[in-house]
């Protein structure tokens, strides 16, 4: 999408001062139940509705203080997820893209980390007691990985949400690498573009 | 789709035997909270569900033909949607504030509105991951946005710029607006900026 660029870590982390950085992260656990006992959830992938009415990713900005990106990245997800957030560590090792936006300078950092479903849930469970719910974080929601028999319920209705920045691009190709979706149901992504 | 039509209630409830209904709620609070040190004010909390359809929409769902009424329906329903937290109020007729009936599928869509305090809405948010369908039929609670920010578009307008399921998006503007909680001449220019929005997706063809 326009005014976002795909970079390597290595470039991003030589960027000046002037740059900030920002980590997000997608939490997500294999779900083993059905919706309406017939379609397999699959995962259980986690978003967050933002204050200005779009879905993103858990995570923020980067300070001075923070020692590295994951401090930063998981001293973050405390504040919008709460107390469940000490129970696991979004580490190095779960690192996947960088992608630069000139204006403002800022460069986003994504994350993906498997967890048990339990948890997923006690992330949600204790996400409503976080610090900035109801603030920054309207409400968290999963991520719906099917696509109902009329070919628009789903994933591609989920897909026509706003997001903010790379959020939908980053989330289709986790999926995808990661091989959260159903391969059946990849071939019947048009996959949309962005707004 | 077919258009759905406004309806009395008396009306609706008189429909045959073969008609489903539907009940939805918006649950709202006043809420004191600021953001950005005070330069936003939230003034109140509104909730919706993300659906299991990737739409947003308001809690509830399809009442039970045993149902002694549209309201005890309703409620069984948010429990099951919502799960314990709902147990400290109950949706009463009073609540009540329009219906829609659709003749092709045979649906009538029954919208309540209900005011409770921050701490029932806040015990709605803490039980709801709890809840018999979360992870399913609900994919999660979310607050509305009723601020505008800074460059115009981020808060209420990005919002409203979601997937909605059916007329989910014109009762929130209209509840709000009902309620004092937005201003007339703000719910009709977001709603004709959506029309707008509408038009262009068309014309591009997406």
């Amino acid at each position: 999408m326009e005014g976002h660029r795909k970079v390597e870590l290595s470039e991003a982390l030589a960027l000046g001062p002037d740059w900030r950085h920002a980590c997000h992260a997608l939490l997500y656990a294999p779900d083993p139940r059905k919706l309406f006992g017939r379609i397999p959830m699959r995962f259980a992938v986690l978003m967050q509705m933002r204050f200005d009415g779009r879905l993103g990713f858990p995570g923020g900005f980067v300070d001075a203080q923070d020692s590295c990106l994951e401090d930063g990245l998981n001293r973050e997800l405390r504040e919008e997820l709460g107390e469940a957030m000490s129970a696991f560590r979004v580490e190095r090792s779960d690192y996947r893209s960088s992608h630069i936006a000139a204006r403002p300078r800022v460069v986003a950092h994504f994350y993906a980390k498997r967890l048990t479903l339990e948890q997923l849930q006690a992330v949600e469970a204790r996400a409503p007691q976080a610090k900035d719910h109801g603030l920054e974080v309207l409400g968290l929601v999963r991520v719906p990985l099917y696509v109902l028999r009329d070919g628009e319920g789903g994933l591609p209705a989920f897909l026509e949400n706003s997001f903010i920045g790379a959020a939908r691009e980053q989330l289709l190709e986790a999926l995808q690498d990661l091989k959260l979706l159903d391969p059946g149901i990849i071939a019947k992504l048009k996959i949309p573009d962005s707004k | 789709m077919a258009t759905p039509t406004k309806i009395d209630l008396e009306d609706a409830l008189a429909l045959g035997p073969s008609w489903r209904h539907l009940c939805h709620v918006m649950l709202y609070a006043p809420d004191p909270g600021v953001l950005f040190g005070g330069r936003i004010l939230l003034n109140y909390a509104v909730l919706m569900s993300m659906r299991f359809d990737g739409r947003l929409g308001f809690p509830g769902g399809f009442v039970d033909d045993r149902s002694p009424s549209l309201e005890e329906g309703l409620n069984k329903e948010l429990l099951k949607k919502l799960g314990e937290g709902v147990s400290t109020f109950s949706i009463l007729s009073t609540d009540y504030r329009s219906s829609l009936a659709e003749s092709k599928s045979k649906v009538v869509a029954h919208f309540y509105v209900k005011c409770l305090t921050l701490e029932q809405l806040q015990a709605v948010e803490a039980g709801a991951p709890q809840a018999k369908d979360h992870g399913l039929e609900v994919l999660g609670l979310v607050r509305v946005p009723l601020y505008t920010l800074r460059d115009g578009v981020g808060g209420l307008p990005a919002f409203l710029e979601n997937s909605f399921i059916g007329v989910a998006r014109e009762q929130l503007l209209e509840a709000l607006q009902d309620l004092g909680i937005l201003a007339p001449e703000t719910a009709s220019d977001l709603k004709e900026r959506t029309v707008q929005r509408k038009q262009t997706l068309r014309l591009i063809g997406t």
